[in-house]
């Protein structure tokens, strides 16, 4: 059963009390689990997004 | 007593067309070491100024990124240790080079990690790659010792909830009669000198096994850096 406990001053405030998503036997902070989910966009993104500067004739160069 | 003849002269051979016969090999071992080096890291592959097609892409970028937090995770921390664990409490620019060394240091397990989950997910350890991914494995892991570490020395309160929390878990895995975390003089030792230089020598075995093998292509793109597109 999944228990949500979301204080908003706690998200923002990180000196402040921490608050805590539980999912069954899962609990991690919200301040962690947003850094997680940031990073998993990051991660995407850098996938996604062309890299500016790239020419075709590279592709003889050594690895 | 008369001098003895001069030796016959050897009767003169035409010039030979052959190539000369190389040089024996040179028995000194600096001499070895110099050459097995060079063969292996000559200086076109330790810095490069090409690099095949597909590393322009920005998942190639998260592991010069954790470099770069590094170098700052190092500079800072070099500032820390000279003006002393205190120095933090009781400075305004002390506070700001110990917020610089915490920050640092999250964004080089943000992008480390990335840059994890980027080689995982191509299979980094392909074409003899699989030292260097082990070394990144132990650098994860030897800086999660340095971090944790980091986190005992604060010597403010926080330090202490955090080493006495840990100790059990320490106790229990049979090593805490030996890595006492509630000993600060031990964790200041492993945080600003052990640790550190395990980092340091791992990082740097891990660039040039980078440099010596390549940078791994995706999959589905040959080892040797020919790119198949699809």
């Amino acid at each position: 059963m999944a228990a949500v406990l979301l204080p908003a001053a706690g998200v923002i405030d990180l000196n402040g009390q921490g608050s805590y998503l539980s999912w069954g036997v899962v609990q991690i902070s919200w301040a962690n689990a947003v850094v997680v989910v940031l990073m998993v966009a990051v991660f995407v993104l850098a996938l996604l997004l062309p890299f500016p500067g790239h020419r075709d004739d590279d592709d003889g160069a050594r690895p | 007593m008369s001098a003895a003849p001069p030796p016959a002269s050897p009767p003169a051979s035409p010039p030979s067309t052959d190539p000369p016969a190389a040089a024996p090999a040179p028995r000194s071992w600096t001499a070895r070491l110099r050459g097995s080096t060079l063969e292996a890291l000559p200086a076109d592959r330790v810095l490069p100024d090409r690099q095949p097609a597909y590393v322009a892409s920005w998942i190639y970028v998260f592991g010069a990124a954790t470099l770069a937090a590094l170098l700052m995770v190092v500079a800072t921390g070099i500032v820390l240790s000279l003006a002393g664990p205190q120095w933090w409490h009781v400075s305004s620019v002390g506070h700001f080079v110990n917020s610089l060394h915490l920050w640092s240091v999250e964004i080089f397990f943000v992008v480390m990690v990335i840059h994890l989950w980027g080689k995982f997910w191509m299979a980094a350890w392909r074409g003899h790659r699989a030292l260097t991914w082990m070394t990144g494995v132990v650098a994860f892991l030897v800086s999660i010792g340095a971090a944790f570490t980091g986190y005992l020395v604060q010597t403010n309160f926080d330090a202490q909830w955090i080493a006495s929390e840990a100790k059990d878990g320490i106790n229990a895995t049979g090593v805490g009669a030996f890595w006492n975390v509630l000993d600060v003089g031990q964790m200041m030792l492993w945080h600003v000198t052990l640790l550190p230089l395990g980092v340091g020598a791992i990082t740097v075995l891990h660039v040039l096994l980078v440099r010596v093998r390549g940078v791994v292509p995706p999959v589905g793109v040959d080892t040797d850096g020919t790119v198949v597109r699809p």
